[in-house]
């Protein structure tokens, strides 16, 4: 019973404190509220129009990067990068020869990543000719800052990088899966660019008999 | 790079931190001990344990740009309630725990979304402000959508009846058959992890004059906790993913909740908030012991509902887990040994994922003990041996993606946190470590391991043995303790190397290394009996390693140290100082603690300052822990 004071005390002083508690609403400024529109040369009126999402079996929204379609070709300048889009990609008639695109993150910090691409190489000589295309993002540098071009070079360089590489700074994955997560892979559906397979992390015993499966499919 | 804030939002965070302060401080010091009650005859004693946290997380110092997740983790209160109820009348025994998480503040995506744009790099061709804000906002909105969220929830239930020959269990129970590789449920306090499984057991036991015998039947769904303090992160399932018998373990427990980003599919594989669905686990296992002698069988069954993840365990539908285990607990008065052989099987419904082979385990201790002399050989054999990881989606809870049924003994320290990757599904090996004693108040101990891994810088999963998939890894350490004649006063130095290899040549950005892995380090832990009521404690763990794939390309130095001083009974003090030279993160870290002891059981700890990142590993399982930049106010108090 002697404690009883000193708790209404403490009580009192935590209502007190309680009712000084306010509340907040972010302040959008007029301009971030215009309609902007993505970048001239990443519209694609062709491409499948939404709803878009991020999981298994929703359609992939548009996006574009800047990049070497084919970095074991071009010399590795600024010069030689080309604005690379999922609609490329898009191939719903066959008429590019795509039937999968594999898009995959990677960053320079991240061992899964570095071990993935590996192989990578060898698998796109592999699966090419069967309609695979894989396109590769790099987001972050070795101190998880966003890459920039040398990072872009040394990494195809390094990998022997045969297949798109692009440079993705300001990580336009992150609705997909968060960074530290890397990498991410998803599998996609050329013909109505459906994400067919997400997966986190290098999982090679399940992603090529999925690619394979994919392929076989008429 | 400090996000701007509105000074109402500071504020409004501040108020309701220092009001749950002083209400939390209120409910301290009124801890007695509960009187027997009289329940049909029997008495019924009550032991009650309240344990409550109030903890405000400021800018952890994390931030990168154009990342919403790691501005999501800046500036969120928390205040989180445990009450734990125990009832023991003779041979029955209840319990309660109930769980509370009130999020008095936590970040709003528009303010990230503009806090992004703020601090945006200038990056060429990149979208326009107003679409690069409602990118970052949607991206913000659904990073939110599992986080910060109210719950009261049932975090653990129990009865149990005890006989000498009958154990029955309804509710939560924690089970461990073998040595962790076939079923490990447990609680550890140092990950703030506690799975149990929440169903039904049985035990029977049958003594004759020379056997024991004992068998073991469970059956249930895998109950984590659901709230991950650290995080601010929960798992919610949906109705998807709690059919029939799961229904009723799962009554009450978090939901996935719809926002304004996420809408419900009624699907948990496509609901961006369900990232938990239960797995069922059966289990048995039979004992016989002969004195000193035990022998088991022992096995699991895990079968999955819809798979949160396509890696390999959490894809399988179905995971079959047996061993057999001999235990020899006293050779002759000179230790023990222990020897178990597992064997495992993956069944995915999915046809494109390949079957695997058979996965086998053999694990073994021998504990010898000679004179002033001990020694301890622990070796393991695995290969394709899987962790029965629990179905959580590591999209949308990746702080709580390596909650697992089960944890395949590791043999090597306890606090080793670099076997990378997979390394402990597919490897060889074992570590000696011997201890003398010196004299009556010294010893000197120190061990070597030696393994080889086919899973640590290969993706590996069918676990194929070869030079182009094998890394050699030699972890050593060496020592000595030392203790005063009354053990108030102790001192534990230690240092120690791990040097990993990978036989195949990997390409780095400075051309090819054999090189995986290199550290050296040195750990002390000691404490000082002053005069009277006082006394000292120091600890530290001061690393320098270099990771050659990955990481941040060159060696770097991290450490934590801790200067403690004792008042006792009472009062304890403490400064903590880490640092961190790997610059992807920050480099120092400051703080300073508060303890007060009320009695034996309660008490009541103050933390202010920061604390860094890091993974940690107790045994072979790990967590990634956020830092933290902020305060937090423990109560403990039991009744």
């Amino acid at each position: 019973m002697r404690r009883l004071p000193h708790r209404l005390t403490w009580l009192a002083l935590a209502s007190l404190a309680l009712s000084a508690c306010g509340s907040n609403t972010p302040t959008i400024p007029p301009e971030l509220l215009a309609n902007g529109s993505p970048r001239g040369d990443c519209s694609s009126p062709d491409y499948p129009s939404g709803p878009y999402g991020t999981e298994e079996g929703s359609t992939l929204a548009n996006v574009c990067f800047q990049g070497y379609r084919n970095p074991s070709k071009v010399s590795h300048t600024e010069a030689s990068l080309q604005t690379i889009a999922f609609s490329d990609y898009y191939d719903p008639t066959g008429s590019k020869g795509v039937k999968l695109v594999l898009i995959n993150t990677a960053a320079v910090w991240c061992s899964a990543c570095r071990t993935e691409h590996e192989g990578l190489s060898a698998k796109n000589t592999e699966y090419a000719p069967r309609g695979l295309r894989i396109l590769s993002a790099l987001f972050q540098d070795a101190k998880s800052q966003p890459a920039t071009l040398r990072d872009l070079n040394n990494w195809v360089e390094t990998f022997d990088s045969n297949y798109a590489m692009a440079l993705d700074p300001e990580y336009q994955f992150q609705g997909f899966a968060s960074a530290e997560t890397a990498p991410l892979n998803l599998v996609v559906d050329a013909r109505t660019m459906t994400i067919q397979k997400k997966l986190l992390g290098d999982q090679p015993t399940v992603i090529w008999p999925a690619i394979d499966a994919s392929l076989a499919q008429p | 790079m400090r996000r701007s804030r509105s000074p109402n939002h500071v504020r409004t965070r501040a108020c309701v931190a220092v009001a749950l302060t002083l209400g939390e401080l209120a409910s301290a010091s009124d801890a007695a001990a509960l009187e027997p009650v009289d329940v049909l005859g029997t008495p019924v004693a009550f032991d009650i344990t309240e344990s409550a946290s109030t903890l405000y997380n400021f800018d952890n110092r994390d931030t990168r740009p154009n990342q919403a997740a790691s501005r999501a983790n800046d500036d969120w209160g928390l205040f989180y309630n445990r009450v734990n109820v125990l009832a023991n009348g003779g041979a029955w025994q209840a319990g309660l725990r109930l769980d509370n998480a009130w999020f008095f503040g936590s970040p709003n995506p528009t303010q990230i979304g503009l806090d992004l744009v703020a601090t945006r790099p200038a990056t060429a061709g990149g979208t326009s402000n107003p679409v690069y804000f409602r990118q970052k906002v949607q991206e913000a909105g659904v990073e939110l959508s599992n986080r910060y969220i109210n719950w009261l929830y049932p975090a653990k239930y129990y009865v149990t009846y005890t006989s000498p020959t009958l154990e029955l269990g309804l509710g939560d129970g924690y089970v461990a058959f073998g040595h962790g590789l076939v079923l490990g449920l447990r609680k550890l306090d140092e990950l703030a992890s506690d799975t149990t499984l929440r169903g039904a057991r049985v035990t029977a036991r049958v003594r004759t004059d020379q056997l024991a015998l004992r068998a073991t039947v469970v059956a249930g769904t895998l109950n984590p906790l659901r709230i991950d303090p650290a995080s601010g992160r929960y798992l919610g399932v949906d109705s998807s993913v709690t059919p029939g018998f799961v229904a009723l373990t799962e009554a009450g427990m978090p939901r996935a909740v719809s926002t304004d980003f996420v809408h419900n599919t009624g699907n948990c594989a496509t609901f961006a908030t369900c990232s938990y669905a239960p797995d069922r686990i059966f289990g048995a296992q039979a004992e016989v012991s002969h004195k000193a002698a035990k022998f088991a069988v022992q096995g699991s069954l895990l079968q999955r509902s819809t798979p949160l993840a396509n890696d390999v365990v959490r894809s399988a539908d179905r995971i079959a887990t047996g061993s057999a285990s001999f235990e020899l607990a006293d050779l002759a008065g000179h230790g023990g040994a222990y020897l178990e052989v597992a064997l495992q099987d993956l069944g995915h419904r999915d046809p494109s994922t390949p079957k695997l082979d058979l996965g086998q385990a053999v694990y073994l201790s021998v504990n010898v003990l000679a004179g002033p002399l001990s020694l301890l050989f622990e070796g393991k054999h695995y290969r394709r041996f899987f962790p029965l990881l629990a179905n959580v989606s590591p999209l949308r809870a990746r702080e709580l993606s390596t909650l697992a049924a089960s944890a395949p003994p590791t043999t090597e320290a306890l606090f080793i946190d670099t076997a990378f990757e997979s390394f402990n599904t597919c490897v060889s090996g074992g570590r000696l470590r011997g201890d003398l004693a010196l004299s009556r108040t010294s010893n000197v101990y120190a061990w070597a391991g030696y393994y080889e891994s086919f899973a640590e810088s290969a993706a590996n999963e069918t676990c194929r043995v070869g030079r182009d998939t094998r890394n050699r890894v030699l972890d050593s350490a060496t020592g000595f303790e030392l203790h005063s004649g009354d053990h108030r006063s102790k001192a534990d130095v230690s240092v120690g190397s791990r040097v990993d290899d990978s036989d195949r040549a990997l390409p780095t950005d400075n051309g090819e290394t054999h090189v995986f892995y290199r550290e050296v380090y040195t750990r002390h832990q000691g404490a000082l009996a002053l005069d009277g009521p006082f006394g000292l404690e120091l600890q530290g763990w001061h690393r320098r390693r270099h990771q050659t794939v990955g990481g941040p390309g060159e060696p770097w130095s991290e450490g934590d140290e801790l200067l403690g001083f004792d008042y006792a009974p009472h009062w304890s003090v403490a400064m903590g100082f880490s640092y961190n030279t790997n610059p992807a993160v920050s480099p120092t870290y400051v703080n300073g603690q508060l303890g007060y002891r009320i009695s034996s059981d309660s008490s009541v700890s103050l933390f202010v300052g920061q604390r860094r990142g890091a993974l940690r590993c107790v045994g072979g399982v790990c967590r990634v822990f956020p830092p933290f930049e902020g305060a937090a106010l423990d109560l403990t108090l039991r009744f």
